[in-house]
């Protein structure tokens, strides 16, 4: 009997000590790579380095939040009259909590901590010098992009610096460095980008890759919104002595998706409807992500299966209408019946009464509905020519983010401002007006100044508005002339009668008050440099990083 | 066999008795009975001790006596006639006059110390319990008509708070006990012990199938259960049969539901005030909504109520069966849930079965348990109640139950998204199977070998339909955005599968007065959830809503395991019964944690002291019990996602390199892990005394406590700038770490008296709960971590209001104070300084700091959603064959924020904003509406929304009638008892929003009221009946 006992009680121990297992608690986690054991072959830096790219896509920065929303806040864009983001933006009483400022910061940061992945590992990694530089020169102007994204649009360009992987926890919460730190940042990034980038790829593959012609227009822009003229001068003189790139023959080969990676074009944000076209919305990353941008249904008319959030102003409809056509010229042999409106008109916005214009495949004037005021409708990096947009809110139209005719007018900009040569700047203006199909320029009718003033309220609207989504506002800024044009706008009245825009004219037009149209009349009275030519820290930046202010 | 000829002798006895008994009755009907003056005396069967007040009652008559202060008694009966001797806290005592002096012992009922009390892994009287435990029987839990035992058991128990945040049909409310306890969504929820098997989430057990729940509130009770019973622990023992007749039960109750709050809403002549004001202060993008909606003045739709449905009806069928015989006990439970939502497309199906059987012999006890749930839930489209704010009233309204729809106006893609809403199909349908089977061997007389094998499956299918439909305006032209063209079906499915192994030891030994118990064991838990998501796009027809008609999406798919081991010692010693002590040790490994910080060790001891029996304690006709008790106990928290110790690198992070339908893949770190994560450690204090007053007369219970959390674990949003990359259904941008200590300290009083009046029974009883909830450092000197949106429609674009900082407790909101609107020009000048494009009527915004700015700094902490008490009050009367019982419960001293409030402000839907500041109503301090719907005005982070939501709620008024046994008999049946309820009807309560009692298991989202399913008055009838 006792010795049945024991042996029972032997039996229990023995449950209890074998089920004693070390590896028992030890699991590895089937869903996701460990951080630790990736980024150590050239094939995960280069994944890396990809997944960096992929940030462009994002909605902040060249998806579809800032191509809708940012126009609007500059003179080309009119919110439509319920979008309570693009009227906040149009009206300037965006703050701290609007989406768009919200968006571009975390985008763009995002960005920097992919780029910062890869540049903190890639020494860990076996590869060739030529392929540790290339993947270096990339990812650096990549940052740079990012970071410049930050210092144009940000508390006056003192943003916070992180140029490695944070470790300990501390390693988060930075404060703003000063805008001259950033600016350091970005140029000593764009210059190692600009040696060691090549001006090309041969394996086709690559398209879309930075080139050295991208980083020499970035460090264009980058002096000539400093001022500085005379560098800045020197970069795009670069660009356009190097011949790589060309106008290409119609100006709507720059805003369609046959004629990506085009000879004009310098720096590309790829978007694919084909490769990975996700569920509704926007280019997002992860496993349901997708390579398309939202931005068409956004902009696209009722007609096309969107909300017309932010159309073109009437400012800018207004130029476009008064952009006079020159029928010498061969582009315009196609044009028919009263042809008012240039081919760079038709392929940049929809008027009602442009002839020779389609839009979702029905004439103009019944592609969008022209009510509540409406004037026109972009068609942009619009796929107008489809039936309507893609119901899922989705396009696979790159964004063209620096082409050619900008690097020719920030020249011609260089040469005004360096040594006042209207001459050959006049010359650069009209080979983009003659491509636009428009009267060329007479050289006896401009000087320095009012050559300026054309570039400045005529030609890089007409020719850039709704591209690099802040190009406008970037112009704006540099030349300090925000105040003014917002004054010459609100003073400016309108109606529209029968789909037709019209400046008001109390003469011609017999019209009630009520339906004369005003445009940027809140943003003109509440208008202050230090208020609103930079976006405030986001409120989501400031509630998870408290050391930001102290 | 001994034992069976014992229960034969007594079944004859007992027949015997009772045909004496019913022929002398007979006789002393028939026969003028002789009458004589009984006497006696009545004395405890505990101490012998005679028993003053003991009621008497001559069966069948309204004549009664009691006893005096000697326990002695006198009263006039005849002989044959049955005198009834009823005390509370005693069972009663029936005695056949058939002398003139009787004495009488009675014993103490169950009810009393001698109730037996689950505390984890066994079992203990109650008058052994060293800890905080709280304990409810079926009886009360089945008084409320709920799918949910949790609302059941709102305000029963001292410290053991409930809240209802979302009451949508199948959902369950939160159980907190003694406070919030962790920074983490769905930390602070209590372990859950079903019959010995561990749920870390509610385990929505079918009220019907519970017999009582039992709550381990202090750690020394709770750290039986160490890591994972940082919240306390729920343990629920399940309805066993008892030897006997088979006997049948079935409860039945059906009723009808109604949502009777509200928030107030502009009509159309006020909509359209509203937006005349807008525009007397807005030049350019003006829009006339009459304009467009030609006839909207001919509209004034309610569409809040239209969402709503009247009389929603809920019902609830159950049918048991128990008995038993030889050792044998089986109890089978069936039981069938119906609720349908008082809201549009809301409602839940629940079927649930249960059987327990249980044999023992003299070596062998085993217990297996088995349960089935099957469950359907349809859920109201998501953030309804912020749309039914939102839609305006000179819209026509609009019947969904069409694929085509005309819809006037230029911008029907507002409304048509609404209707696409109305529109979709979405539910989950749940199936869980559970089973246990318990043994014990007894080794030898005082040792005790037990297992517990346990196993859970738990399936969650969603479904998520978005069929599609064609908008035309009133010419005939279809509108491509305000449609839907692509119909969406997205498929969910989770499922959890764990696994429970549990060996125990256990020693009993008395000696000398000396009691002693030893407790050795180890478990092992596994639990793998898996889950995936997929669906199709542009399903071909709204008939045919399956994957294979459609365009299949990507699929997403993960794994999460986490494995532990435990292993556990206790001690019970006692001596005399007199002095108690209990010492636990947990020692438990999880998976969760990295290889360094893998293992935690939570101690805790706890004594008690029966004062009552010493000898020196000479109360005991008033206080018949007197217990101190104290404890000190440790228990952890491992409750965090697995593998979040290690950071990762995730695929599809790609880019269209190449141009077209090229694809260049990347990968990406989006986040970042805390390598050093170690186990939340908690560590609490009790101090208790319990109280009875004549025998159970009375009752009074009260505990105070002080509980410490350290290395509290949280996963926080780390700066935007640090640059994590945010996925959907993921958690990567989110960092989980220790961030910082916590203290809760409360009391907590539970009473109960009973008295008679007349012939009227009455018990009442009553809790009151104090907790204060203090964060006591974070990790980051003068760190504060926000949460809690509620606006749920803009979460992106609103600020979070809420803080976890130190020196406040979790959840305070922090805002902007405001002092009104700016009303004249000098004020405006003054508030451009701060604000450069103000305008008057805008809220003003005070700068607390003074420093010229206004910033993160200058928010306020304007209290929290914690109330400063809580209390639930209980009466109970029978008289005769009625019944009669209230429940009271209520919430003193919570902020609450109305996000539905902020919402229709944002909206300019709120019909507040009719008397909004304008040059014609200058004293005004509502804000004037502008077109930014993230205005200063209106944007989130103000003290404008915040309210107080204390609120007194009459959670139950019951009235039942059983009808008269005798009546019954002939029927065949045992007991027939009716009843009427009234669940929720009233509520008193100065808060403006829907429904004061709101709720998370997000601790920073516990006080938005963000248009959550309100809570609905409830009127039922029902019936149950044994045979």
């Amino acid at each position: 009997m006792s010795q049945l006992k024991t042996y029972r009680l032997f039996f229990i121990a023995i449950i209890f000590v074998t089920s004693c297992n070390k590896d028992f608690l030890s699991i590895e986690n089937p869903n996701d790579l460990s951080a630790e054991s990736f980024w150590s072959t050239e094939d995960e830096v280069q994944q890396g380095l990809i997944a960096t790219y992929g940030a462009l896509q994002l909605n902040g920065l060249l998806g579809g939040n800032a191509a809708i929303e940012l126009p609007v806040r500059s003179d080309v864009g009119r919110p439509n009259n319920w979008n309570a983001n693009a009227i906040g933006l149009n009206t300037l009483s965006f703050n701290e909590n609007t989406q768009i400022v919200q968006l571009r910061w975390r985008d763009a940061y995002i960005g920097i901590y992919r780029a910062n992945q890869v540049l903190s590992n890639l020494s860990n990694v076996e590869i060739t010098d030529n392929t540790h530089v290339q993947i270096e020169a990339e990812t650096r102007f990549l940052r740079a992009f990012f970071y410049y994204s930050l210092y144009k649009g940000y508390n006056g360009g003192s943003v916070i610096i992180h140029t490695s992987i944070p470790e300990m926890r501390s390693d988060f919460y930075k404060k703003p460095s000063p805008a001259t730190k950033v600016y350091d940042l970005i140029l000593a990034d764009l210059e190692f980008a600009y040696e060691n980038l090549p001006m090309s790829y041969e394996n086709s593959a690559d398209l879309g890759r930075a080139t050295w012609g991208a980083a020499t227009a970035m460090l264009g822009k980058l002096h000539i919104n400093e001022h500085n003229y005379e560098v800045a001068k020197a970069y795009f003189k670069e660009i356009l002595d190097s011949n790589i790139y060309a106008l290409t023959s119609n100006i709507a080969h720059n805003f369609d998706e046959e004629h990506e990676f085009n000879q004009e074009s310098i720096f590309e944000v790829a978007f694919s409807i084909e490769a990975k076209p996700g569920t509704s919305g926007g280019a997002a990353d992860g496993p349901t992500g997708s390579e398309a941008t939202s931005r068409s249904r956004g902009l696209a008319t009722t007609q096309g299966g969107g909300y017309r959030t932010v159309m073109p102003s009437y400012y800018m409809t207004m130029l476009f209408k008064n952009d006079i056509m020159d029928m010498t010229n061969p582009i315009n042999a196609n044009r028919t019946g009263t042809a008012k409106y240039s081919v760079r008109a038709s392929s940049s916005i929809a008027i009602s009464d442009d002839d020779n214009s389609t839009m979702y495949q029905l004439s103009s004037d019944k592609g969008g509905a022209y009510n509540n005021n409406e004037a026109s409708y972009l068609k942009k990096f619009q796929n107008w020519w489809l039936e309507s947009e893609s119901d899922q809110s989705i396009s696979g139209i790159n964004e063209r983010v620096i082409r050619l005719a900008d690097v020719m007018l920030l020249y011609a900009e260089c040469l005004l401002q360096t040594e006042g040569n209207y001459i050959d700047a006049l010359e650069l203006v009209n080979s983009i007006r003659i491509r636009a199909g428009v009267v060329p320029l007479l050289e006896a009718d401009y000087d320095e100044v009012s050559l300026m003033e054309h570039i400045m309220w005529v030609e890089r609207p007409l020719e850039l508005m709704f591209e690099g989504h802040d190009i406008r506002w970037e112009d704006l800024t540099r030349w300090g002339k925000i105040k003014e044009q917002y004054e010459r706008l609100a003073d400016k009245s309108y109606v529209v009668i029968a789909k037709e825009l019209h400046e008001y004219d109390p003469n011609i037009h017999s019209v009630t008050s009520d339906k004369i149209l005003k445009e940027f009349v809140e943003a003109f009275k509440v208008y202050s440099p230090d208020a609103h030519n930079y976006f405030p820290i986001p409120s989501t930046e400031l509630n998870s990083n408290p050391d930001f202010l102290d | 066999m001994k034992e069976l000829m014992n229960f034969g002798n007594y079944t004859s006895q007992k027949l015997f008795r009772r045909t004496l008994f019913t022929l002398i009755f007979l006789l002393s009907l028939s026969v003028y009975a002789q009458k004589t003056t009984v006497k006696g005396t009545v004395i405890g069967a505990d101490d012998g001790q005679p028993i003053p007040g003991v009621n008497l009652l001559i069966d069948g008559t309204n004549l009664g006596s009691s006893t005096d202060f000697d326990g002695f008694y006198s009263i006039e009966a005849s002989l044959g006639a049955t005198i009834v001797f009823t005390y509370v806290g005693m069972e009663d005592i029936k005695i056949l006059v058939s002398q003139t002096t009787h004495n009488v012992v009675m014993k103490t009922s169950t009810t009393g110390l001698d109730e037996v009390i689950v505390v984890g892994y066994g079992t203990q009287k109650k008058r052994e319990i060293t800890g905080a435990i709280a304990s409810v029987k079926s009886d009360e839990i089945s008084k409320t008509a709920t799918s949910d035992f949790a609302s059941a058991i709102q305000g029963r128990m001292a410290g053991v708070s409930v809240r209802q945040g979302n009451s949508a049909p199948g959902e369950n409310a939160q159980i907190t006990i003694r406070g919030i306890t962790s920074f983490q969504e769905g930390g602070s929820g209590p372990l859950y012990v079903v019959d010995g098997v561990t749920f870390i989430e509610n385990p929505n057990i079918t009220p019907q199938e519970i017999e009582s729940i039992e709550v381990l509130k202090d750690g020394a009770s709770a750290s039986i259960y160490g890591s994972r019973a940082s919240g306390g622990v729920i343990l629920i023992t399940t309805k066993k049969g008892k030897e006997g007749k088979m006997e049948v039960d079935l409860n039945s109750y059906f009723g009808v539901q109604k949502i009777n709050s509200g928030i107030p809403l502009a009509d159309t002549k006020e909509s359209l005030y509203i937006n005349d004001i807008l525009y007397r202060y807005q030049e350019t993008n003006q829009f006339d909504p009459l304009e467009f909606n030609k006839d909207g003045l001919l509209h004034n739709t309610d569409w809040m109520g239209d969402l709503q449905i009247d009389l929603a009806p809920i019902q609830n069928h159950s049918l048991s069966v128990s008995g038993g015989k030889n050792g044998l006990t089986y109890n089978v439970t069936g039981t069938y849930f119906n609720q349908e939502g008082s809201l549009y497309n809301s409602n839940y199906e629940k079927y649930s079965l249960r059987s327990n059987t249980y044999f023992k012999t003299e070596k062998f006890d085993v217990q297996a348990n088995l349960s089935v749930n099957v469950s359907d839930q349809q859920k109201e489209p998501y953030g309804l109640i912020y749309d039914a704010i939102r839609m305006q009233p000179y819209r026509p309204a609009i019947d969904p139950n069409t694929d085509i729809f005309q819809i006037d106006g230029t911008n029907p893609e507002n409304i048509s998204n609404f209707v696409g809403k109305l529109k979709q199909e979405s539910g989950s349908k749940i199936n869980s199977f559970n089973g246990n089977i318990r043994l014990n061997y007894k080794l030898a007389e005082e040792l005790t070998f037990g297992a517990n094998l346990g196993k859970s499956f738990y399936s969650k299918k969603d479904r998520f339909f978005n069929p599609s439909y064609l908008v035309y305006n009133d010419l005939g032209a279809i509108n491509i955005a305000a449609s839907n063209l692509n119909a969406q079906l997205r498929l969910g499915d989770g499922t959890n599968n764990r696994s429970i192994a549990e060996f125990t030891m256990n020693y009993s030994k008395s000696f000398n007065k000396h009691n002693l118990k030893l407790l050795i064991g180890n478990t092992y838990e596994k639990s793998s959830y898996e889950f995936y998501r997929t669906g199709a796009d542009n399903i071909s027809n709204n008939k045919t809503p399956v994957l294979g008609n459609g365009e299949p999406i990507v699929a997403t798919h993960f794994i999460n395991m986490t494995n532990s081991i435990s292993y556990l010692a206790r001690v019970n010693y006692n001596y005399k019964w007199k002095y108690f002590l209990t010492a636990v040790v947990r020692h438990d490994g999880s998976s969760n944690f990295g290889a360094s910080e893998r293992y935690g060790t939570f101690p805790s001891i706890s004594a008690a002291w029966t004062l009552s029996n010493e000898p020196f304690f000479k109360n005991k006709d008033k206080i018949s019990m007197a217990k101190i008790r104290f404890g000190y106990g440790t228990t952890g928290s491992d409750r965090i996602p697995p593998y979040a110790y290690s950071p990762v690198v995730i695929s599809n992070v790609d880019y269209p390199l190449g141009g077209g339908a090229n694809l260049a893949s990347g990968m990406s770190q989006p986040g970042y892990a805390d390598p050093n994560l170690k186990w939340e450690s908690n560590i609490s204090k009790n101090f208790g005394i319990d109280l009875d007053f004549h025998r159970g007369k009375a009752g009074l219970v009260i505990d105070v406590y002080e509980q410490d959390k350290e290395d509290m674990l949280l996963a926080i949003v780390p700066p935007i700038s640090a640059g994590s990359t945010p996925v959907n259904d993921q958690s990567y941008d989110k960092f989980l770490t220790n961030v910082g200590n916590l203290r809760n300290k409360g009391i907590e009083i539970a009473g109960h008296f009973n008295q008679n009046f007349g012939s009227i029974q009455a018990k009442f009883s009553g809790t009151f709960t104090k907790n204060e909830n203090k964060v006591i450092s974070l990790s980051r000197e003068g760190e504060f971590i926000f949460g809690g949106y509620p606006n749920i429609i803009r979460v992106g674009q609103t600020e979070p209001v809420a803080v976890l900082e130190a020196g406040y407790p979790v959840g305070t909101f922090k805002v902007y104070e405001t002092a009104g609107t700016i009303k004249t020009d000098e004020e405006l000048v003054a508030y451009q300084q701060l604000i450069p494009d103000a305008q008057k009527g805008d809220l003003r915004y005070l700068d607390t700091n003074g420093d010229g700015e206004l910033s993160n700094d200058d928010k306020v902490a304007k209290g929290s959603y914690q109330p400063d008490f809580e209390y639930g009050f209980t009466v109970d009367l029978n008289y005769k064959q009625f019944d009669l019982s209230m429940q009271l419960y209520g919430v003193e001293g919570s902020t609450i924020y109305n996000g539905a409030k902020q919402y229709a402000y944002s909206m300019k839907r709120h019909s507040d904003l009719v008397y909004s500041w304008t040059d014609m109503n200058p004293t005004s301090n509502i804000p004037t509406p502008r077109s930014n719907i993230e205005h200063p005005n209106v944007q989130t982070s103000t003290d404008l929304f915040l309210e107080d939501g204390s609120f007194l709620r009459v959670r139950n008024i019951i009235l039942g009638y059983s009808f008269d046994e005798y009546v019954l008999e002939k029927l065949g049946i045992d007991k027939l008892r009716i009843y009427l309820s009234a669940q929720n009807p009233i509520t008193f309560t100065n808060y403006t929003g829907f429904d004061p009692e709101v709720g998370s298991n997000n601790p920073l989202d516990g006080g938005l009221d963000r248009g959550n399913y309100p809570i609905s008055a409830t009127y039922l009838t029902g019936l149950s009946i044994s045979f």
